[in-house]
């Protein structure tokens, strides 16, 4: 294997071909002896993965909980109640999580979830098309989030803030709007509803599938196109993004819409599933949003994380949501529980990536 | 194709005085608010040769590189490239004419794979429209063929660059370097933070780039390294140019004189600018 044939950019041979030593320790080896690497240390890898401990906790929980519950918790009816509930979070965290690779925050995701839902839900109710509601709340979470973005990057301030006004902002605004009442949407239930929220079967929602669905999507922008490659970039390492010349201020931005519109299609999720909708829905969620994409190893200062963390991480918060009542431990411990396995999780990341990298964390 | 330059300092330095510059800057300005940065400053580097830029912590060398690399843009005063005129609005500008910089912070994302920082906005895609994906095993294969063609060893490229030692990182910023910049690779400290046989290994791939027909321009503040490597010094001192050897003609005595302005250098010039920017040869 020489340069010659590698390729086609004319740069990069521009660049290697005169420099390419003659003999042993040329192109050629060096390729094998990294292949060769690659295949034997494929267990070596899978542990690497920051999702493999995480998976493996999770695994655990459902087994411990199965235990305790005396077989309420692996009940089919029962998983349909946790997937349920984590298909809403878990359309947040997958926003949430994106925006976190990039380095960002926001805090604002439960705010916007009530709002771009609220507006819908009273656009059905207005009798407008169902179709064009949806369009209206996907455009108001994608324009809340450009918001987001344009006045992070233009007045450079962190996300954290620039959110955290935003969630206030927005929240008052729904109030303000709503004066504070639930909006209910009376039968016939428009069929949109029950696209988005509605059962499938006897059991599952169809927003379960909706879920996993775009976890699967943005799973594979994020480790196959170019734009993924810019998210982690640009939280990685801003500074090396701008030199090697990633439009990093677009990148930015678009990880802020793209967090925008997850957190109004999950509001219009739980519209479909709810049937109503009102401003004190989606306030937990920026948190736990942040606390799920955490517990699946998206790093706090950006550059690192995943779909399959984020699903995983959403599905814990569920399950213990879940287990703890059908264990006959009090709902109330749920929110203490979580702040314990978010250190723990953290903790846990930290520990085995320094534990399998070496002297290398 | 068989390397040509010879290794070590400056054998083929005459061979190269009629030689035209490949990159030049030219009576160069640059304040920072009150303070003069750089003041007249001329460079020229040739291909092939290896310049080294020396001077004090302040005495300018960053300004100049940043200018250089399209970092920054000066007051006033010109670059060149292969004699036409550029104006650099950005380091993705001078990239784009195959002008590479090292920095001295590693700009490299840490959580992206060797290979995809090899390729850094530069990407590899197949496929049409909105379905293009990233063409991971082909951009992995030319990383294996360019970092192993220069000599540097990373023993995994799907590997995360955190996870790599300080010297290994410091191979794949100056892979992707050579890889990318055909004209003109900057560098600046590329060893500060490297032990003694990983400095050695960045000195023979600098070496090496020289072979390749690149122009290089080196920041040190190492002058036993600079007396390895380099063809030509020249001496910065509060923002000018005080100084230029050929490395085989001159002393690390001298150089650092010259430095600290302890004794008045045979061409103290600076005070026009005049006779810098054509005056290589002493």
């Amino acid at each position: 294997m020489t340069a010659a044939q590698a390729g086609t950019n004319q740069q990069v041979l521009a660049g290697a071909g005169p420099a390419g030593p003659p003999g042993q320790g040329g192109p050629a080896g060096a390729a094998a002896r990294t292949s060769r690497l690659g295949s034997s240390s494929l267990a070596f890898r899978i542990l690497r993965q920051r999702e493999t401990g995480i998976v493996l906790v999770g695994l655990l929980m459902f087994v411990v909980f199965s235990v305790l519950s005396n077989g309420t918790f692996d009940s089919v009816e029962n998983w349909g109640g946790i997937t349920s509930t984590a298909a809403e979070l878990g359309i947040v965290t997958i926003g949430v999580a994106l925006l976190m690779i990039c380095g960002e925050f926001d805090l604002s995701v439960g705010a916007n979830f009530s709002f771009a839902a609220l507006v819908m839900a009273t656009m059905i109710q207005d009798h407008y098309p169902p179709g064009a509601a949806l369009v209206v709340a996907l455009a108001i979470g994608a324009g809340i989030g450009l918001l987001n973005g344009l006045v992070t990057v233009t007045l450079d301030i962190p996300s954290f803030i620039t959110t955290l006004g935003a969630f206030f902002l927005w929240t008052g605004v729904t109030l303000i709007v709503t004066g504070g009442e639930t909006v209910t949407i009376l039968p016939p239930t428009p069929a949109l509803l029950n696209v988005l929220g509605g059962m499938l079967g006897s059991q599952i929602r169809s927003e379960l599938l909706w879920w996993l669905g775009l976890a699967v999507v943005v799973g594979v922008v994020l480790q196959r196109t170019v734009t993924g490659n810019w998210f982690f970039a640009v939280g990685g390492k801003r500074l090396a993004a701008v030199e090697a010349g990633v439009p990093v201020t677009r990148t930015r931005v678009l990880a802020f819409v793209i967090c925008g519109l997850f957190a109004a299609f999950a509001g219009a999720v739980q519209l479909g599933h709810l049937d109503s909708m009102s401003a004190s829905f989606g306030t937990t969620y920026q948190l736990e949003a942040i606390a799920a994409s955490v517990v699946g190893g998206c790093a706090l200062m950006g550059g690192r994380g995943s779909m399959l963390g984020a699903v995983v991480g959403t599905l814990i918060l569920a399950m213990l949501d879940s287990g703890l009542i059908l264990s006959g431990v009090s709902p109330y411990w749920y929110e203490a529980v979580v702040g314990v396995i978010l250190v723990a999780a953290v903790a846990m990341h930290t520990r085995v990536g320094q534990l399998v990298s070496g002297a290398g964390a | 194709m068989e390397a040509h330059g010879e290794p070590g300092g400056g054998t083929n330095a005459t061979a190269q005085q009629e030689q035209a510059p490949v990159f030049h800057m030219e009576k160069i300005c640059k304040h920072f608010g009150g303070v003069q940065a750089a003041i007249d400053v001329s460079i020229a580097l040739r291909a092939r040769e290896v310049v080294a830029l020396v001077g004090n912590n302040g005495a300018g060398k960053s300004t100049v590189l940043r200018i250089a690399s399209g970092v920054i843009e000066p007051d006033s005063g010109k670059l060149y490239l292969d004699g036409k005129q550029i104006e650099l609005h950005g380091p993705r500008e001078a990239r784009a004419l195959g002008m590479e910089t090292v920095p001295q912070e590693l700009s490299l994302a840490p959580h992206l794979s060797v290979a995809a920082n090899m390729f850094l906005g530069r990407e590899v895609v197949r496929g049409w429209g909105p379905l293009r994906i990233l063409n991971k095993s082909l951009m992995r294969r030319r990383t294996a063929e360019l970092i192993g063609g220069f000599g540097i060893h990373i023993p995994n490229l799907d590997g995360r660059v955190f996870d790599l030692s300080g010297g290994q990182q410091q191979g794949v910023a100056i892979g992707r370097a050579l890889a990318w910049g055909s004209r003109v690779v900057i560098l600046d400290e590329p060893t500060a933070a490297l032990g003694i046989e990983e400095t050695a290994r960045v000195e023979s791939t600098l070496l090496k780039m020289r072979e390749a027909g690149v122009g290089v321009l080196l920041v040190s503040h190492n002058l036993d390294q600079v007396f390895r490597v380099s063809d030509r010094i020249y001496v910065l001192r509060r923002g000018r140019i005080v100084g230029e050897r050929m490395t085989n003609a001159t002393t690390a005595d001298e150089i650092v004189a010259l430095i600290t302005g302890a004794t008045t250098g045979t061409v103290e010039v600076g005070q026009s600018g005049e006779g810098v920017d054509n005056g290589y040869a002493q």
